[in-house]
């Protein structure tokens, strides 16, 4: 378990114990940080600081949630990487700057209010916690880790294609936006395409996969095709289905683990 | 002449003798906007792009998969999927370009493939084909929108004869619209550089866009950024002169001359099965 403290506006003590040492282990700012059995105070600076339109960042190749408890004090913005962000950053020198977080996925917290909030982070099923308090406020209790809100749902509970023998692949992507590089790569890249031309069944009108845009006019498609490109509300997404079992999710980050989960559906 | 990875670099150094080869029609015409004013296309601002700073690691990742159009039209011409569009002659390298954007898009989306004919937009844009005229690519792009595309078996290539405008054709080509609102490029509300720009975003996510160039009064389909050196982007073009024309029909522009005077961006097609038993949808069958 991974615990710390960090004030905000005003003077610091951090609390936190060594990371586990995973590979792909969250990184998170280099605030300094102490032992939870010596709380010490040290002068407010910029790096201890986390001010009102500053960023404190937090990026891991390994899946994770990211909560922050309780709500209201800091927003939390998912994003996918390698990503640029411009901005002043909590372990920067104070000035606005450009930087390239490279893992596959990247939070940005931003402090909206005063006091105390705990920020959660389940790697792998391992707990990383950072708590992040003023000297006004107490360090609140743990909350358990809880779905993400937004994460898509299915909207149906069975496949739509039902039955049908064979593999059968739907992605869709925005229409008006741009996907990261790496996942424009499985959309047009060939190690994704390749696959999909030779596992997938044959249809009358081709192999069983279409590659498209959110809020297309798919009418003139076959009516599970259809059915398919309505499973999930989204900007990006994936419908899986061989006939025997069938997923419908949130589109992977790169085309590794595109693959990786088409595989699942063989 | 300088190449890039074997592919011919048109920049302002290139001999005339390759640019302006008089064996190969051109036949761009400068828009004339009496006819189709700039308001009626979307707007660029419409779209979320790459921006500048971006450019390198989306060009990273995408030569490193293999992601470009230029690999998707590459991959699809190995398996019979796309028939390139040929000029022959006739000055309507406006219409190809629109041929060929809609072709790439429809290979983005997995759609059957067929060989949209040139011929038909030239002819039913304003009725320039008719009339051997030359034209601009957001005029065809337009046909392509309201009319729709006939794919090939309905209206053959090198074929302008008004006979071939049919209903049953007209009800074919409906399957072959450009859906989505084109993106012009050059409204004049924006700066200068920026259609470049408009245009480099657009190719490393995935969009074809038909690019006009006044100076070399010719129209070809953009399919893929490319980083020449550090600092230095090209536009790499599928032309419609055939397979022996530059690297297997593709080239690049550089520097000045590949500033469009007009760039429409396909970003959405019509999705269809295809009706048409097409020679290429058997063929990749």
């Amino acid at each position: 378990m991974f615990f710390a403290t960090l004030v905000l506006g005003g003077s610091v003590a951090l609390i936190c114990a060594e990371p586990p040492k995973y590979p792909d282990w969250p990184t998170l700012p280099s605030v300094p940080d102490k032992m939870p059995d010596k709380p010490v105070r040290v002068d407010p600076g910029p790096v201890s600081s986390l001010l009102k339109d500053q960023l404190y960042v937090v990026q891991s190749d390994s899946a994770v949630q990211l909560l922050a408890s309780p709500p209201g004090v800091v927003v939390v913005t998912e994003e996918v990487g390698p990503i640029r962000i411009r901005g002043e950053f909590v372990d920067g020198k104070g000035q606005v700057e450009t930087r390239l977080y490279e893992k596959k996925q990247v939070f940005l917290i931003e402090r909206v209010a005063q006091g105390a909030v705990e920020l959660l982070m389940v790697p792998k099923g391992e707990v990383v916690r950072r708590v992040i308090t003023d000297d006004q406020n107490p360090i609140p209790p743990p909350k358990p880790v809880e779905p993400k809100p937004d994460e898509p749902k299915p909207v149906v509970e069975k496949s739509p294609w039902d039955n049908a023998p064979g593999m059968r692949v739907l992605i869709v992507y925005p229409r008006r936006g741009a996907l990261p590089a790496l996942q424009q790569s499985i959309v047009t890249g060939k190690r994704v395409r390749e696959y999909l031309d030779t596992k997938t069944a044959q249809e009358p009108e081709g192999k069983a996969y279409w590659i498209l845009k959110t809020d297309e006019d798919v009418t003139g498609l076959t009516p599970s095709w259809q059915k398919a490109y309505g499973t999930l509300k989204g900007d990006r997404w994936v419908v899986i289905g061989n006939g025997a079992k069938w997923t419908a999710e949130v589109l992977p980050a790169d085309p590794d683990k595109m693959l990786e989960l088409l595989r699942k559906y063989e | 002449m300088d190449t890039w990875n074997g592919i011919p670099i048109i920049d302002d150094q290139t001999p005339d003798s390759f640019v302006f080869d008089p064996s190969y029609a051109r036949g761009a015409e400068p828009r004339d906007y009496a006819v189709q004013p700039t308001e009626m296309m979307a707007a660029p601002s419409e779209f979320n792009l790459p921006k500048p700073e971006e450019w390198d690691e989306y060009d990273r990742v995408l030569v490193r998969e293999e992601a470009t159009l230029h690999h998707v039209v590459l991959r699809a011409r190995e398996k019979g999927r796309f028939k390139d569009c040929y000029q022959n002659g006739h000055p309507f390298c406006w219409s190809h370009s629109t041929a060929h954007g809609i072709m790439v898009a429809r290979e983005v989306a997995n759609q059957p493939p067929v060989k949209i004919s040139a011929y038909m937009l030239a002819c039913l844009s304003d009725g320039r084909g008719y009339q051997n005229k030359g034209g601009w690519s957001a005029l065809s792009a337009m046909t392509a929108e309201t009319i729709g595309a006939c794919p090939e078996p309905m209206w053959q290539e090198g074929k302008t004869s008004r006979s071939l405008d049919t209903p049953a054709m007209r009800a074919e080509a409906a399957k072959y619209k450009i859906t989505e609102p084109m993106v012009d490029l050059t409204r004049d509300v924006y700066f200068r550089n920026l259609p470049f720009e408009m245009v480099i975003g657009c190719l490393l996510t995935g969009r074809p866009v038909m690019v006009d160039f006044n100076w070399w009064g010719h129209a070809v389909l953009g399919v893929r950024a490319v980083k020449i050196e550090d600092g230095s982007w090209g536009i790499m073009i599928l032309n419609s002169h055939g397979l022996n024309w530059g690297d297997r029909g593709f080239g690049i522009l550089r520097g000045s001359r590949a500033r469009p005077d007009g760039a429409v961006a396909v970003n959405t097609v019509q999705k269809t099965v295809s009706a048409v038993a097409s020679p290429e949808a058997k063929l990749a069958a």
